[in-house]
């Protein structure tokens, strides 16, 4: 029941993460509502995977989400190289057409 | 006044489309059926591996590949955040070096904590056959202290001369070549012969730290910033 609960909180998260992907302007918003999204996919693979009988994790899911867990730094870290250079080629930090 | 109406509806909207999804993934969650995970199967097969911690023999055995990606990706993360570096800068002082001078605490603490992590670091990487452990947190730890040194500035970032780009690469070829090396004796890409199992993993982990902890680090340096954004009171 407790693995539900995670996933339950997992999936609100996604859905608060997803809004602010589209609602704020702010690349660096945008980049951490990236973040959190996934990290609520990962609730919910951890949440949602059901053990062996001698009440041990399930191993899969939990390399999955290791393995998520790197290629999302991985992604982050490339992104706010990206912002970076974005900002220091005289641009501010959003994209065009969210500028008015 | 109407850009205001306007960025409103925008925002109910996506509002109202980001709950539906929510709702969406709340319901189906609730209702999803319950089935058996593989649980029984990776435990079952993998005492053929000698590894008695069952992520570990998923990560690099049965999800090899998997792995096998995911350190790319990794490396490839690197090599774009080094091609983002304007080429001028190359060699300036990376942004986390550039701060305020460090102080004495720092100073102190680094030659005590250092042989600390790299103690925990070996730990964690030959934890990883039975507990708890592996190749990405003991790179992450490796990782951590290189990037504690460069911030007491008692060293520069390397310049990325042959050595270190070797270093980069060496947990991904060392993995590509063990994981060919099975077609050699007859068994599939990323199948390792049963005896010898267990070394080859170890062996690949222990490279893999490595080449995780310096992507780390690089990819904590990033991109140096512009002149302007630097601290106040910064030595250039």
């Amino acid at each position: 029941m407790s693995g539900l609960s995670f996933a339950l909180a997992g999936a609100v998260l996604f859905a608060l993460a997803l809004h602010a992907v589209f609602a704020r302007h702010h690349l660096l918003r945008k980049i951490i509502a990236c973040n959190v999204a996934a990290s609520g996919v990962f609730m919910i693979l951890v949440g949602m995977s059901s053990g062996g009988s001698d009440g041990r994790a399930d191993a899969v899911p939990q390399a999955l989400v290791l393995t998520g867990i790197v290629i999302s730094v991985s992604l982050t870290a490339f992104l706010l190289s990206l912002l970076r250079r974005l900002a220091s080629g005289g641009g501010a930090a959003r994209l065009p057409e969210d500028e008015r | 006044m109407k850009a205001v109406t306007n960025e409103r509806i925008k925002n109910i909207t996506l509002a109202l489309l980001a709950s539906t999804i929510g709702l969406g993934l709340v319901v189906g969650l609730l209702n999803a059926p319950r089935q058996p995970g593989v649980a029984e199967q990776v435990l079952s097969m993998q005492t053929h591996l000698k590894l008695e911690q069952p992520v570990t023999a998923v990560l690099l055995a049965f999800r090899g590949y998997d792995t096998l990606l995911e350190i790319a990706v990794l490396v490839m993360a690197v090599i774009a955040v080094l091609i983002l570096v304007p080429p001028r800068k190359a060699r300036a002082a990376a942004p986390i070096t550039a701060g305020p001078a460090p102080s004495p605490l720092m100073l102190w603490l680094l030659p005590r904590l250092l042989p600390v992590l790299v103690l925990i670091a070996g730990y964690l990487w030959w934890a990883g056959s039975s507990r708890p452990g592996g190749a990405f947190q003991a790179g992450t730890l490796v990782g951590a202290a290189a990037v504690i040194v460069l911030l007491s500035q008692q060293m520069r970032p390397p310049r990325l001369g042959r050595i270190w780009r070797a270093i980069l690469v060496l947990g991904l070829l060392c993995f590509l070549a063990i994981g060919l090396l099975g077609l050699l004796w007859g068994q599939a890409f990323l199948q390792y012969p049963d005896s010898w199992a267990k070394a080859l993993i170890m062996l690949i982990e222990l490279t893999l730290s490595l080449s995780i902890g310096l992507c780390f680090m690089l990819l904590v340096l990033g991109v140096p910033p512009r002149r302007r954004d630097r601290f106040p009171g910064e030595r250039s």
